[in-house]
């Protein structure tokens, strides 16, 4: 790929991500078929984004992870953000206690 | 000083971004100095185009000499997911259009997770101020990321390898503790339906077409519960009032 096309190629790129995240908003002063997706059936959506982002997250690093110990450490970080969260309902401090727990079992199981 | 506290409380709600998006974006500019890319080249990509999968994305098709109409029509379909971040946080975004576009530019998936949960606790007024203080904190420390790879290079990694897990594990967490803090009851079977989709899809397909799988499937097991009819003499005012009510998602 030659410099200029390599910059070309850049800059398509930066305006196509941008649009795809702005496009709702553009698209939302015309219709109000976006506006939808925030009552009745479609308030599942956010949640449901998480969950499955969630889910890819943790199987995309599982996947690489060989043996029983680096699961458990794993499991040890999620855990531990997920009995926090249900204690202070914070999302900051879950972070930090699930890296926490994370760092702790890699640290006290045996590799 | 009012936008100013805000928007530091937004910085404050995008520590935890900070701290999975730094590890991400040192291997970011590792990689991209593998390929050859130049240190202005990588850290403009990651001003500008600031998407982390499509980064790694170009990334390997610069390797592989992928033409552009191919690299376009990927990115096109690795960001579609996007798609639906916009309409789910804009109430609580200003009017203005402007700002709204401004806005869009810092839409990413930790962004969007945080905003979800968080944006609607902000004071009316302050929501702007508290999302551009996220995104910023979200943005800067995406580039910062990508100045320490280019910088330090492999060997800060290789140094600190249990440093560099558990900071990117940070991401995971964060992920997971906001899933949790929105789910409801009434949510739980479409949920864990919309979940097991997303994982048969994420083994023969990529990350995107199982989040949206997810989502729909989540959206056709999902039945919102019925409000009880108002009683004989209740304003209609309440009724609406507990529609609305059901209608927003009610983590908050």
């Amino acid at each position: 790929m030659g410099h200029t096309e390599f910059w070309l190629a850049i800059l398509v790129m930066a305006v196509v991500t941008w649009l795809t995240r702005a496009l709702p908003f553009l698209l939302m002063r015309k219709s109000n078929a976006f506006g939808r997706l925030t009552s009745g059936r479609f308030v599942i959506l956010g949640p449901a984004l998480l969950a499955c982002m969630t889910v890819v997250v943790v199987y995309s690093d599982l996947r690489e992870a060989s043996g029983l110990v680096p699961l458990l450490t794993y499991f040890c970080g999620l855990a531990a953000a997920g009995v926090c969260v249900k204690l202070t309902r914070n999302a900051g401090f879950a972070v930090l206690a699930g890296m926490a727990g994370y760092a702790l079992a890699a640290m006290l199981l045996p590799a | 000083m009012g936008i100013i506290r805000d928007g530091w409380r937004g910085v404050r709600a995008g520590v935890p971004v900070l701290m999975g998006y730094v590890p991400v974006a040192m291997a970011y500019g590792i990689a991209a100095e593998g390929v050859g890319l130049s240190f202005w080249e990588t850290l403009l990509v990651s001003v500008f185009v600031y998407a982390g999968a499509s980064q790694f994305f170009i990334l390997a098709a610069i390797k592989l000499g992928t033409p552009l109409p191919g690299i376009v029509a990927m990115v096109c379909l690795l960001n579609a997911r996007h798609l639906l971040y916009g309409p789910l946080i804009v109430k609580w975004l200003p009017q203005a259009l402007q700002k709204r576009l401004r806005a869009a530019f810092f839409l990413t998936d930790e962004v969007f997770a945080t905003a979800f949960h968080a944006m609607g606790n902000q004071p009316e007024q302050g929501r702007y101020a508290w999302y551009m203080g996220l995104g910023m904190t979200a943005w800067l420390s995406w580039i910062g990321g990508t100045i320490i790879g280019l910088v330090a290079g492999a060997g800060l990694t290789a140094q600190f390898p249990q440093v560099d897990q558990t900071l990117r594990f940070a991401l995971v967490a964060l992920f997971f503790s906001l899933a949790l803090l929105s789910v409801k009851r009434s949510m739980l079977f479409a949920l864990l339906m919309a979940s097991i989709v997303t994982l048969l899809c994420l083994m023969v397909a990529g990350a995107t077409p199982a989040i949206l799988a997810g989502a729909v499937t989540a959206w056709l097991c999902f039945v919102p519960k019925r409000e009880a009819a108002p009683a004989i003499g209740q304003t209609s005012s309440s009724a609406h009032h507990s529609s609305a009510k059901e209608g927003s998602h009610g983590t908050h």
